[in-house]
This record gives C-alpha cells, sequence and structure tokens, in this order.
C-alpha cells in the first residue's frame, strides 16, 4: 500500500541516471565494507569520533556501530549486540529497504511493501530515546547497553 | 475543477494536484475512467497514496549522523503514516516533506563535521611536519 522502507520507487520508467546512481550507491558500499572489516575501529584515530560523544562525553544512539559492525563482518555475533544492540536490531528493516531499492533500481521489481502502524512508528522513537538515556546510566544493568 | 483526493481547487490543465500530488481525473466532471478501459490502464491507484516516510532515512542518520535531527525525522515518519491511515494525504505529503528535510539536516551536518574532522587532521599532520623539519635543523 504505502512504501513504507523506500523513499522513493525507482522504476524502469525513472531516467537511467537516476537508478544508476543508486547502483553506483550500492556499489560504494563494497569497500566501505571491506575497509570496515580490515580496520578495527576500536583502534584510535582513523576513523572520526562520534561528533555527539567528543562534546558532551555521552554516547548517542548510534555509538558503537562501526565497532558493531566490524565484528558482525568477522562473525563475532554476540559482540556486535554488545557494541550497539539498537543499530543491530535495525539493520534487518535498512537491509530490506536497500534490498527492495536495489531490486527495483535494476530489475522493476520490489520487495512487498509494509505500512507500518503509527503506533508502531512512535514506539521505536520511545526506544530510541530510553536507549540514549539509560545506556548513559552507570549502573550495572545499563553498563551491558553501552559500547 | 477540485482534486478528488483531497478537495482543494486545481487548475484545470493540471495532472497531479498542487496540493496533494495525486493524479488528477482529466476529463473534469466526467466518469472516473474513459468508457471501454480496463481500471489497470487508468493512472495506477497504489501510486497516488504512495506517500513515503523516510522511516529507514531516519533510522539511517540517527545511527551514523549521532545528532537529534535523525529524531525529530522520526517524528515526522510516525506522523504521516497516522495522516496516511486516516486519509489525509494533502497533509501527510506536507510531513513527509518535513521527514526529509529533516534527514537531509542530519546528513548534512553530519557530513559537514566529518570533513571538518578530516581537514583538522590533515593540518595537525602538515603543521607536525612543519615542527619536525625546524627541530631537525632542515
Amino acid at each position: 500500500m504505502v512504501c513504507e522502507l523506500n523513499a522513493k520507487r525507482l522504476s524502469l520508467a525513472d531516467p537511467p541516471m537516476w537508478r544508476w546512481r543508486f547502483v553506483m550507491l550500492g556499489l560504494a558500499m563494497l569497500p566501505c565494507l571491506a575497509l570496515l572489516y580490515v580496520r578495527n575501529p576500536e583502534e584510535p584515530g582513523f576513523y572520526p569520533p562520534c561528533p555527539f560523544f567528543a562534546l558532551t562525553g555521552l554516547h548517542c544512539p548510534g555509538c558503537g556501530t562501526l565497532r558493531g559492525i566490524h565484528q558482525l563482518l568477522r562473525g563475532d555475533i554476540p559482540a556486535a549486540f554488545g557494541f550497539n544492540l539498537f543499530s543491530m536490531l535495525m539493520l534487518p528493516i535498512i537491509g530490506y529497504a536497500f534490498v527492495s531499492a536495489l531490486l527495483s533500481a535494476t530489475w522493476d521489481r520490489r520487495l512487498p511493501t509494509v505500512l507500518l502502524h503509527p503506533a508502531l512508528i512512535w514506539g521505536l522513537l520511545v526506544a530510541v530515546l530510553s536507549f540514549w538515556a539509560l545506556r548513559n546510566v552507570p549502573v550495572f544493568p545499563f553498563t551491558v547497553l553501552a559500547p | 475543477m477540485f482534486c478528488s483526493t483531497c478537495g482543494r481547487e486545481t487548475s484545470d490543465e493540471a495532472r497531479y494536484c498542487e496540493n496533494c500530488g495525486a493524479v488528477l481525473d482529466q476529463q473534469a466532471g466526467g466518469p472516473s475512467y474513459a468508457p471501454g478501459m480496463p481500471p489497470q490502464d487508468q493512472p495506477r491507484y497504489g501510486e497516488r497514496i504512495d506517500v513515503p516516510n523516510y522511516l529507514v532515512q531516519a533510522i539511517l542518520v540517527t545511527i551514523f549522523c549521532c545528532l537529534p535531527a535523525g529524531i525529530v525525522a522520526i517524528v515526522f515518519a510516525a506522523q504521516v503514516n497516522g495522516r496516511v491511515r486516516s486519509g489525509d494525504l494533502a497533509d501527510a505529503q506536507r510531513l513527509s516533506g518535513n521527514a526529509r528535510t529533516w534527514c537531509w539536516i542530519s546528513f548534512g551536518v553530519g557530513l559537514a563535521i566529518g570533513l571538518l574532522y578530516f581537514l583538522v587532521i590533515i593540518f595537525s599532520v602538515i603543521a607536525g611536519l612543519g615542527g619536525a623539519f625546524q627541530s631537525s635543523g632542515l
């Protein structure tokens, strides 16, 4: 019904440039993932630090995502979830949207689209904000959420 | 003529409603589809309620740009789906535009901070080399 996951429905009726731009974007991700596999973000000075963490000393909802994806690429799934639970839970949704957009750009096909109930998105908002707050609490059960 | 989706008046030659973007019926006041024409040849009705909510982009900028602007985009994404469910497509389009704007703000500011970081690194490396040359007496 409503295209929940893709911002823009790419179809073969679109100018080819638009579609190829998307395919190029997809291809550009491969060297980024390769770099993330080779260089561990835990060694300082190579990847830029999180601006929010650099300014405030607090973890943002995204802190630990690069370290998490690095661990995921190396096959250590528990470590990946330990660095950023939220990002890892969002990866299937991002992957679904990515595959769907790539299919529509290349074969004019898409994965089925889902109209999420607004309550689910409001729930996601609450989840992000609580995750942000709780991972900065320096007491045991919450320290698990910190990267 | 009036848009059959949102009810606002539009110019007679417009193919799409200026207000909500819905496909307009060209035969004003006529039947909703030409006689003898199968409905699937008509403007795809699935298209006109395709209001993107930019939720995935909002999640991406929240994760990778580390800025509250991504959170604002999630708020707008939730509102877009609320409006689509209640049938208020004109407002859904407006909120969809807001969600997109906030995703770009977050992306732009995040990118600017990243570039600034690399400039600082490059300058400090150059300054460090300059200092090394001075102390080596060259």
